[in-house]
């Protein structure tokens, strides 16, 4: 099975459930800001364009995913049903999940000046705060 | 080999591309405004086939042609399928991508616009036919390009 988190406009979240969800990060505790800084640095270092995967790893059956559609989520849906409707994808499992989270201002405001560059080192410190705040909720929504 | 002619509704330009491709539809001469209703899929797709691959047929060198709509969205569209065919173990060197968005003009963008989007057939499709029989030419020039690339000088130039 494979298993693509995406979130709109946004390549965090869906990297950030895809480490829970593959136990690189600790669904029982939230991470220091530390630990999330690490993570901002994988996402400096290797940001896919828009529509191609980035495979974090496998668990079980399942190769985790994370991708980002910008805006487009409900065109790159019909994309991939056309192309399975084509038959141009293997036979097993693929499987989009996103989430139903309201983002809270730190983690909007922290990554808008992150990836402007100019105020990026203030911009990863509240984007981590604002991550911590989300994490409860994310693993919630992940755990169901 | 795949040749995926897109371009922004996958409704006009790119069927008639495929068409000219398949033969279905003389490069010699300019068509009567009244040919287009005969290409398959012209004015047919609406938002909700955007991103979607059509297949229309195969050329007599054996690729498969299909047409897509793709709304703004063609790089986003294209690295999908490149990245979930590859990820299927298929080639993804086998898609050849072919943007037909340089051959629009006015008449087809408001035709389209009111034909597909707005559901005014009437309205749209004639306007829509006049402006692609104007963009025919460039049309032409694109598949031209492709057999050149493909080393097949099938085409003649009109």
């Amino acid at each position: 099975m494979k298993l693509f988190y995406f979130y709109p406009k946004r390549m965090d979240v869906p990297l950030i459930a895809g480490l829970i969800h593959l136990g690189k990060l600790n669904c029982e505790k939230i991470p220091s800001v530390e630990e999330l800084l690490a993570v901002s640095r994988a996402v400096a270092q290797h940001t896919p364009a828009l529509g191609v995967p980035w495979y974090l790893g496998k668990k079980g059956v399942a190769e985790i995913y994370a991708i980002n559609f910008g805006n487009s989520v409900e065109l790159a849906k019909q994309a991939i049903a056309g192309l399975h409707g084509a038959k141009l994808l293997s036979n097993e499992e693929w499987q989009l999940v996103t989430f139903k989270l309201k983002l809270n201002w730190s983690l909007k405001i922290g990554w808008v000046l992150w990836q402007w560059g100019k105020l990026e080192v203030q911009g990863k410190q509240l984007w981590a705060k604002g991550m911590q705040q989300l994490y409860p909720s994310l693993v919630k929504v992940l755990k169901e | 080999m795949k040749i995926i002619y897109h371009c922004f509704g996958g409704a006009h330009a790119s069927p008639t591309t495929a068409a000219i491709h398949l033969k279905l539809i003389s490069n010699q001469h300019l068509p009567a405004i009244t040919d287009f209703k005969n290409i398959s899929k012209f004015d047919v797709a609406t938002s909700q086939d955007h991103g979607k691959l059509n297949y229309l047929g195969v050329d007599h060198l054996g690729n498969e042609i299909y047409i897509m709509g793709r709304a703004h969205q063609a790089p986003l569209v294209t690295n999908l399928i490149k990245e979930f065919v590859k990820l299927s173990g298929g080639n993804p060197d086998d898609y050849c991508f072919i943007n037909c968005c340089q051959s629009f003009n006015l008449l087809m963008v408001i035709g389209g616009f009111s034909s597909r989007r707005l559901g005014l057939v009437w309205l749209g499709r004639p306007l829509v036919s006049l402006g692609t029989l104007l963009a025919f030419p460039k049309l032409v020039g694109i598949v031209q390009k492709i057999w050149i690339s493909f080393n097949t000088p099938h085409l003649t130039k009109s």
